[in-house]
């Protein structure tokens, strides 16, 4: 039995993935207590101290949730992952350090990077940095939700949190492991999935050594994974595992027998005239951001780690653009009457995003209408609805201008895959902007969730990926088999 | 009484065997201390076996007799038909028997093998082909079967419509009155459960705008006519008003000051769907702190 776990860290939520044996098919880890999700497969990234008769303690996940948010005495860090991608902290006077370069940046201490201006953004230069340091926040990882930090806030010790949180998931997921394999979380070598950020070599490290001490087994091959390629094997292979010649080597015919790639791969190894790699487009819409990642597969060897360049082409790019659905959700306010902004405002602002949801399928929908309470309907007339259509437009447009300016800096001229994932892939129109300008790339086939009743985008052949797919695919490849041999 | 076959069969092999492993002639009966190809003593079954060996019809052996004190000697030589039989008898033993051969044999020994090979890759052609040839004729046999059991569904099916089609027409051609058998039976049919992603997501969509209508009106009318809509929607209520619970921040909020595991009264149920993906809480429960409790706290605040 060779069995394998893969946890997909991310800001908001972590899931966890479980691959049985190497011949099973990898299935996310689910548990009835995560009920904020319909799959029962979100854990919350959060940590909290509570001081409670002059003693600190502290919980993690949903232990968490179980707390009242108002209790006395507790304090709940969110967004602490992006911590371990800032690089370097300043030391402050009393010696706490503060959270760098976002920080510095907001109190205008570090020039912001390149091409974050008030121009390009449409704000005015006061706004500025505060707008930029949200963007980089964003850019690092920062959760929905979250803002930057302000000016002297200071940072708990990431590293313990980590340690916690890690140790902690542990002991979440162990019974579920017992129950299904009959082995402890501990036995079980796993993977974990990190943001492709060109400078994380630190953050790597200083997560494998967590995971280690919080008491769970790395994998010795493939410890760590860029999530666009997780996301993609995922997608690919749908959570199949399938190996021969007495379990030395996957047997892709099998696991890729969803896409075109196996074809393209068994052209490449016969030397017909075909590409000798497969571009892999991963975009992520999020609340805050929009992420462009590129995974270059070489289908002459696929096995290959995902390094170096192809044609001078980077086999592995990733770019992260401060425009989300919540950018949208403000523009929208913005294009409706003013009486109906504060019931907008009233369900953007509650904690529970099930409303907000709500309306976003609703009104981003084909339906282009939606009643918040009674009495007020956003997109009631045909003027308002109008607006409301041309505002998605503009948004959808931009999100593809981004597209296509991340394969510019990059010289990317072919795209064989797009995986589209995220809350923001889900709308529509921006799903149909970013197929049809894509499509110039010479896109074979978009991966995208797409129920059965909405029409397919126009002009590509669509694999459509399950509801479960969509949002556990980074956990489900990170336990793939394909890593046993790959380099990840 | 007749020898045993198959002990005659034997002892003729082993003289063939034992005289290819000799150089020149060998002796085929032993005489005194002299060896002979078979065995000493007498029995019925050695002396079928020095007939077979002697019989110029079987031609196993090329015989040479010399008078040896006035008994009469063998001397044996194995002929090719003789080679023949060992090696098609002991076919396992071929490559065993080849090596073990005096050289003066060798070449003849090959030529053996080599037809027999012949002969027994032309057999198993031949098997081949036949095996192909009634492997092809079940194919299409299953094949024919299959296409007409196809047929014969399809012309079945086509009936069946054509029959509901007639029996559509005929209710729909009966005088209508509310509540009569025929819209009876056509509102009562079984509902299937959701299966398909759009399927479950409009159920969920659909389960969710309930519970906010429910949340957003104070009515109890309109509450318990809701109700009715969300429990048959396939929404569960979490809690029941006044029941006493244990408080766990991802079922119930509160504005209590309550810590996890502590007592707590439910003030207002909460609501979750289970679709067949997972289940869903889309209310919390409102919990608030026991009556003699919050009492309590009060005169301590106080």
């Amino acid at each position: 039995m060779s069995p394998m776990l893969s946890i997909d860290f991310g800001n908001s939520f972590t899931k966890v993935a479980l691959r049985p044996d190497m011949d099973a098919a990898t299935v996310p880890v689910k548990d009835e207590s995560l009920t904020w999700d319909e799959l029962n497969l979100c854990v919350p990234t959060l940590a909290a101290s509570h001081e409670r008769g002059g003693k600190l303690n502290w919980h993690y996940g949903t232990d968490v949730v179980r707390l009242r948010q108002a209790t006395g005495g507790l304090k709940v860090h969110r967004n602490w992952k992006p911590r371990f991608f800032e690089g370097p902290a300043a030391p402050t006077g009393n010696g706490v350090p503060l959270r760098k370069p976002v920080a510095a940046i907001a109190t205008g201490e570090l020039p912001p990077p390149p091409g974050m201006t008030a121009e390009a953004w449409d704000i005015t230069q006061a706004e500025l940095p505060s707008a930029q340091a949200t963007a980089l926040w964003e850019r690092l990882g920062g959760a929905a939700g979250s803002t930057a930090p302000a000016e002297g806030e200071t940072d708990p010790d990431h590293k313990q949190i980590g340690f916690g949180f890690f140790r902690w998931l542990r002991t979440f997921v162990d019974p579920v492991c017992r129950r299904q394999i009959g082995r402890a979380a501990a036995e079980i070598p796993v993977r974990v999935s990190l943001p492709s950020f060109s400078s994380m070599a630190g953050a790597e490290l200083l997560l494998r050594d967590i995971l280690e001490e919080a008491g769970w087994k790395l994998d010795d091959r493939t410890p760590t994974l860029r999530e666009p390629l997780s996301n993609a094997i995922g997608t690919f292979t749908k959570g199949a595992n399938v190996t021969h010649r007495n379990r030395t080597a996957p047997h892709y015919g099998q696991m890729f027998q969803n896409t075109g790639m196996l074809a393209r791969m068994r052209a490449a190894s016969l030397g017909n005239k075909q590409p000798k790699t497969a571009w892999v487009l991963v975009v992520d819409v999020g609340g805050y951001t929009a992420d462009f990642a590129m995974v270059g597969l070489d289908l002459e060897d696929i096995d290959a780690h995902v390094e170096g360049q192809i044609d001078g082409k980077p086999r592995l790019a990733h770019m992260s653009k401060p425009l989300g659905v919540t950018d949208l959700d403000q523009r929208v306010r913005r294009a409706i009457p003013e009486e109906k902004r504060a019931a907008l405002d009233a369900v953007i602002a509650d904690p529970d995003q099930q409303r907000l949801e709500a309306f976003h399928k609703g009104c981003f929908g084909h339906r282009g209408q939606h009643v918040l309470k009674w009495g007020v309907a956003i997109g009631e007339t045909a003027a308002e609805k109008g607006n409301i259509r041309d505002t998605i437009g503009r948004f959808a447009e931009e999100v593809a201008d981004d597209a296509e300016g991340f394969l510019s800096v990059h010289q990317y001229d072919r795209i064989d895959d797009l995986i589209l994932t995220g809350g923001g892939t889900l709308i529509p129109a921006v799903r149909d902007a970013l197929c049809s300008r894509l499509n110039y790339y010479g896109v074979q086939k978009v991966h995208t969730y797409l129920t059965d009743g909405e029409p397919p985008p126009p002009a590509v052949a669509v694999h459509r990926l399950g509801y479960e797919l969509v949002r556990g695919a980074t956990a489900i490849g990170g336990a793939s088999v394909y890593f046993d041999f790959a380099g990840g | 009484m007749e020898a045993d076959r198959s002990e005659v069969s034997q002892l003729v092999l082993g003289a063939l065997e034992t005289a290819l492993q000799q150089e020149g002639e060998s002796r085929l009966v032993p005489q005194g201390k002299k060896k002979g190809l078979l065995p000493g003593g007498a029995s019925r079954a050695k002396s079928e076996a020095v007939h077979q060996c002697l019989d110029a019809k079987l031609r196993l052996f090329v015989v040479r007799e010399v008078v040896e004190g006035g008994k009469t000697a063998y001397f044996v030589v194995p002929t090719p038909e003789g080679i023949e039989k060992l090696f098609t008898q002991r076919p396992a033993q071929r490559g065993e028997l080849l090596e073990k051969c005096a050289n003066s044999y060798k070449e003849a020994v090959k030529d053996v093998v080599h037809r027999l090979a012949e002969s027994e890759l032309r057999q198993v052609v031949a098997q081949q082909t036949q095996l192909a040839n009634r492997a092809a004729e079940l194919r299409e046999s299953v094949a024919r079967m299959a296409s007409e059991q196809l047929d014969a569904i399809r012309r079945t099916k086509e009936d069946l419509d054509r029959q509901a089609a007639d029996l559509r027409q005929l209710i729909d051609e009966q005088p209508k009155t509310p509540g009569d058998g025929g819209d009876v039976a056509r509102t009562t049919r079984r509902i299937e459960p959701p299966r398909t992603d759009g399927d479950i997501d409009f159920q969920r969509d659909l389960c969710r705008e309930l519970v906010f209508a429910w949340q957003d009106t104070a009515e109890p009318d309109t509450r318990a006519a809701l109700e009715r809509v969300m429990l048959n929607s396939g929404l569960a209520q979490v809690g029941e008003v006044g029941a006493a619970v244990a408080f766990d921040g991802r079922e119930h909020r509160t504005e209590s000051d309550l810590l996890p595991g502590q007592p707590a009264v439910v003030v207002e149920p909460g609501w979750q769907y289970r679709s067949p993906r997972g289940l869903l809480l889309i209310a919390q429960a409102v919990v608030a702190a026991p009556a003699h409790r919050t009492e309590v706290n009060d005169v301590a605040h106080a």
